[in-house]
Order: structure tokens, then sequence, then C-alpha cells
């Protein structure tokens, strides 16, 4: 890649890019960008347009405005350029139930003129070597998700979409997905996560973007987004065994902390700073 | 549109299909069905005339080749080479042979020189029925060889066969091969108005569609999935015609039409899933869509009103049907060959023309 975009490290670049089905705004003016080896996360509603936002930016839906361009390729007019550069992990586990594994992969790797070699690399990657003759839909979800990521690294994408990549799965197999999507990141895969797991995306994000009614409301590290609108508290246990919550930001509640300690009360004080979740109420008004 | 990706998609197609029973339903049937009619109806081959000819020549001939080819399907002529008039007047006499025939040397030659070289026909001395026939094949076929009538001799007027009726039709045909006939089309409409919406309907609903549009485009899996429904046709048809011994007069012609057919009712079929967008729309409708498609096959000899062959001969099945009728027959049961293959292709283009339309049109890619 020799595009303004890679050659700067920025894989991502949107600019107020709109989308409108009729009368409602799924996506209503969103700016991002995302660099080499980020994780970046969408967290939303449902129906908050994180998945119109993937479907713009993998080419597959046409903005009403606005521009975006991955990998360097205007996600519009370079569609077909952009095609081979990146990849998606859909939210729906949409393989060919009666192929085996191994036909799931080899059809694609044929779609992108891949050797067949690529293939077996990928099935000993995520440990399907042994059931890679079996039909798909005797696999479980577990197996279904760890094909699908093996599918979406084929052809080794600069940008790794994944919508909802752990829904459903068993906190192993989330597990498992997770260290992939970070072993990709690291080496220098641009990935852009959308998930409802705050926790998923505390843990993998660089950054995250909150998006809500079509509009991202904050966007930063997942640690300044605590740190600037969390709420952080204290548990403190006293000598009566009684348990309070307080806020280290209420001054009236840092009094309270503060009289406690002077008289000898505190056996246990754990401080806590606000998680995503605490962000997304306090932005968008209401929990995922 | 990429040819490897159409190939690679199209090869999927057809290793998923072979293990979903519904498309393998939707070929099993009108085989089966096909089957049974060459069971339930009586062989016409059985009705051939079999004629024995015992020829003695002393220098080769085409005139053995050529009165089969005058003879048609309904003559099974086996050829003979005796030694001698001798020896043919004695095979004649025991019923060895049919008929006798004593070509002299160079008759080919002397034939095309207009030379009328005389041919010898020995017949028992009682008149049989394959002694006349064959008298009469050899007129027409020494006609043949000569390229023109003969000077002064008995002139013979041949009617032309009758076309296009529909009775015509099945006399012609018989009711076995014309049910086989149907069996056919029942096959080409099955593949192209349920398998081929089916296998794409699937890729829809289950959003496998969103993964090959990540890398091909929409008309690389449409054009694959047209090649799928011509590629099941191809296949079908022959196989179909295999289990029911059936035997066509012009193969070539024949697998032109079948070829032209699916490419237009495969057009069609791709063309209903963009109404029918679910696998329950394609089970509930493409059995009315079927309907149409096969009516023309079986309103043969029903002697419908005018004003219904009128509108059935706009349906390109009905084209579909003469064409594969003549081909079957060897002969123009149907006039109008070129009229039928002309609407066929204006069928093909309005399919694909309204389906690259809308796909043209539609908001997202």
């Amino acid at each position: 890649m020799t595009t303004a975009g890679a050659s700067t490290g920025v894989t991502i670049e949107i600019e107020d890019l709109v989308k409108h089905y009729g009368e409602v705004r799924a996506v209503d003016g969103v700016s991002l960008s995302a660099r080499e080896g980020q994780i970046l996360g969408l967290l939303g509603h449902n129906g908050a347009g994180k998945t119109t936002m993937i479907r713009m930016l993998t080419g597959r839906a046409r903005p009403t405005s606005g521009t975006a361009r991955v990998c360097g390729c205007d996600v519009v007019h370079e569609r077909e350029r952009m095609k081979p550069l990146i990849n998606l992990v859909f939210e729906e586990q949409n393989l060919y139930e009666r192929l085996s594994g191994r036909e799931n992969l080899q059809l694609f790797a044929e779609l992108y003129g891949l050797p067949k070699a690529r293939v077996e690399e990928l099935l000993e990657a995520v440990r399907l070597q042994e059931a890679a003759t079996r039909k798909v839909k005797t696999y479980s979800s577990g197996m279904k998700q760890r094909l699908l990521v093996a599918r979406a690294l084929l052809n080794r994408p600069k940008v790794l979409f994944l919508d909802e990549p752990t829904r459903g799965l068993d906190p192993t197999s989330a597990r498992e997905v997770r260290d992939m999507v970070r072993e990709q990141a690291r080496k220098g895969t641009t990935v852009f996560l959308t998930t409802h797991y705050m926790e998923e995306a505390d843990e993998l994000c660089d950054r995250v973007a909150f998006l809500s009614s079509g509009r991202i409301v904050a966007v930063d590290s997942p640690r300044e987004l605590k740190l600037r609108y969390g709420e952080r508290t204290a548990t403190v246990l006293l000598d009566t065994r009684e348990e309070h919550t307080v806020g280290l930001d209420d001054p009236q509640d840092a009094e309270r902390l503060q009289a406690w300690m002077a008289e000898g009360r505190v056996l246990t004080v754990h401080s806590r700073e606000g998680t995503l979740e605490d962000v997304f109420i306090n932005l968008a008004g209401r929990p995922l | 549109m990429s040819w490897s990706r159409i190939r690679a998609i199209y090869r999927k197609d057809m290793r998923d299909a072979f293990r979903d029973s519904r498309v393998l339903t939707a070929l099993l049937f009108p085989l089966a069905l096909g089957l049974v009619y060459s069971f339930i109806f009586p062989d016409e081959i059985a009705n051939t005339q079999k004629i024995k000819v015992g020829i003695v020549s002393s220098t080769p001939t085409r005139l053995t080749s050529v009165i089969p080819r005058e003879a048609g399907r309904t003559v099974d002529l086996t050829f003979v080479t005796v030694k001698g008039e001798a020896e043919l007047d004695r095979d004649v006499q025991s019923e060895e042979v049919d008929i006798g025939l004593v070509i002299p040397a160079d008759f080919d030659a002397d034939v095309r020189a207009g030379l009328s070289p005389v041919l010898t026909t020995v017949l028992p001395s009682s008149p049989t029925l394959s002694g006349d026939v064959a008298v009469a094949l050899l007129n027409r076929s020494v006609e043949a060889l000569a390229g023109q009538p003969p000077a002064a001799r008995i002139e013979r007027r041949s009617l032309p066969p009758e076309t296009g009726g529909d009775t015509a039709v099945i006399d012609a045909l018989g009711a076995r091969t014309q049910f086989i006939l149907v069996a056919t089309l029942m096959l080409l409409a099955m593949i192209a108005v349920y398998a081929v919406p089916t296998v794409l309907v699937e890729e829809t609903e289950k959003k496998t569609m969103d993964a090959l549009t990540l890398i091909a485009s929409t008309t690389d899996v449409i054009a694959a999935k047209a090649l799928f429904g011509i590629g099941l046709s191809v296949v079908g048809v022959p196989v179909l015609f295999i289990i029911t011994r059936a035997d066509p007069a012009a193969p070539v012609p024949l697998a032109a039409a079948v070829v032209l057919s699916a490419l237009v009712l495969v057009g069609i079929g791709l063309l209903t899933t963009r109404v029918f967008r679910t696998q329950q729309q394609v089970n509930t409708w493409s059995g009315v869509v079927m309907l149409v498609i096969l009516a023309p096959a079986f309103t043969i000899g029903l002697s419908a009103p005018a004003i219904v062959n009128r509108i059935l001969w706009l349906l390109p099945s009905v084209h579909t049907f003469r064409l594969i009728a003549n081909a079957f027959a060897g002969r123009t049961l149907y006039p109008g060959e070129w009229l039928s293959v002309g609407v066929l292709i204006a069928w093909a283009l309005g399919a694909y023309g309204v389906l690259w339309w809308s796909l043209a049109r539609r908001e997202d890619f």
C-alpha cells in the first residue's frame, strides 16, 4: 500500500459520515479515525448505527453523505481496490453449514486467489484441523466463531472489522476470540470492533467511541473516558462492619470519609474508578 | 465480473446442491416422473418396420447409407452383403432377407452422370409389405443419390408433412415421447424457478451473500447462480433421456434448445428472487410460476381456444417445447423454429436486462 492514508499510518478516516434510510437517520455525521495496529471499539445500543457503520466502511452500503477512506481507499469509489485489504467477522455465523470447515475456507481462499496452504495454516491457527472435514452444522458455536475468524484472516487484512464477535459465546471461546484479536493488532492490523460488552471493550480497545442515535457522543481511550466521565468511588468498611460507598468527587462524601478516618473507624478502603458502563450511562442516558 | 470468482462460487453451489435435500428433490421429481411415463406408455420403437436387405455389389456404393437416411425413424433397415445373384435369389426365396438388391459396378458415378444404370430388385413371389416399402425407399434413395429425379420416370408427388397441429405432434412423437418432453420441461422449470431461487435466497437469508460480496461482486454471485442453473439443466436433461431410453433424432439442435431454454428460464427464476426474498415465499409462489411455465406442455392436444393459444405463444416455454419437439422428431413438427429462437433470445435479454437494472438501482451494493 502506498496510498496517503496508509503512509501516515492512518487506516480508517471517517468524515461527517451520514446514512439515512428514508426518515431514519441511522448514522448522523460521524467522524473518526484509527491507525495501524490500533483496536477501535464502537459501542452503542441496538439500532445505534454500529452495523450500518460497518456496512458503509466495508463498501456494502452507500453513505448518504460524508466520506470514508479505509486503507487509503474511498469506500464508495475505490471499493474494488479496498476489498482485498479488509475483512469482517460478521455478527451472524454466516457459514455454509452443509460444507466442511475446510471447504468453507477453500471457497474464500479461491475468491481471494490464495493458495490452499493458507487454508491449512489458518485451520491450525484456530485449532480446527481435526474437525476440518466435518460439516459445519456439526460444529459448536465456539468452533463456528473460530472458523469465522479464520475466514476473516485468510487475506491478511490491513483492517479487520468485527461485529459483535463474542456474542453468545461461552467465556472460554470468548477469551480465545479476544486473544486472536489482540494478536492481529500486535501484528499491525487495525481492528474495528463493535460490541455490547463493556468489559470486552475496556480490556481490548485502545480507543472507544460511543455511538448513540447515529452520533458519536465520546471517543477516547477507555482510561481517559472513565476518568473524564466516570464516577470515582470508594467502598469503606467501618469497625462496625458497616459498608459504605462514597463518591470521591462529591465534597460531602469526601468530608464523611475524612471524619471516619480521623475517628479511626475505617478498617478497609477500596477505591474504584468509573466503569465504561457508567460512562455510557452518563453520556447516552441509559445502560446498554 | 471475475471469471475465477464466478467459477469458485459455481463449484461451491454444485457441491452444496447435492447435499441439499430441497435441490435434490427438485431434480429427482421430474426425473422420477419421466421414468414413470416411460414405463406407463409403450415403447414406440416396437412399432418400427424391420426390413432386411440382401445386397450384391462389385464396387463400393453409398446407397446403403442413403436408404436409411431416406427411411427415417419408422423403418429399421439391416443390410447383408451376399456373394452372388444365385445366393441372393436363395436368400429371398427362403425369406432369409426381405428383398434383394443387385447393384451394378460404378453405380454411384453412373447415377450422378445421368446414365440411368439398371438396379435390379429381387422380390419374393408373393408381395410383402417389407418388399413394397423397400422398393419405395429405393426410388427415393436413387433420387437423393443422383441429386435430381430421374428423367421420364414415374412421377411422384410427396405431400408435405402436416405441421403445427398438436394432434399431428402427438401422432408424430407418440404419447411416450410427448410425456418425456413434458418431464424435460418440468425439469428445466424446477431447476430454474425453484432450485436456483432456493440457493440464492438461502445466501441472502443466511447472510452468506454478505460474506461473498466482501470480495466478489453481486454480479459475480448472480452469474454463478445462472451458471449453476444451466449446469444442472445440461446434466439433468441427458440423465432424464438416458433413464427413459429416449432417443432424440437431432441431438445437437436439442442440446442447443435445452441450453437456450435453461438460460431463459434461469433468468426468470433469478428475477423472481427480486420479489420472493425468503425461502417461505419461494416455496409458496414458485409453484404458481412453474404452473405458468408448464401450461403450454399440458395444453397440447386439448384444442384450447385460439385466444389461449395466442397468450401461451408469448411464453418462453411454448418455444422451448416446440424446439425440443422438433429436435426430438428430427423434422419440423412446429414451423417457425427461428422465430422460436428469436422469442427465447428476446426473453433472455428481457429477463437478464431487468435483473441487471434492478441490481443497478439498489441503494446499497
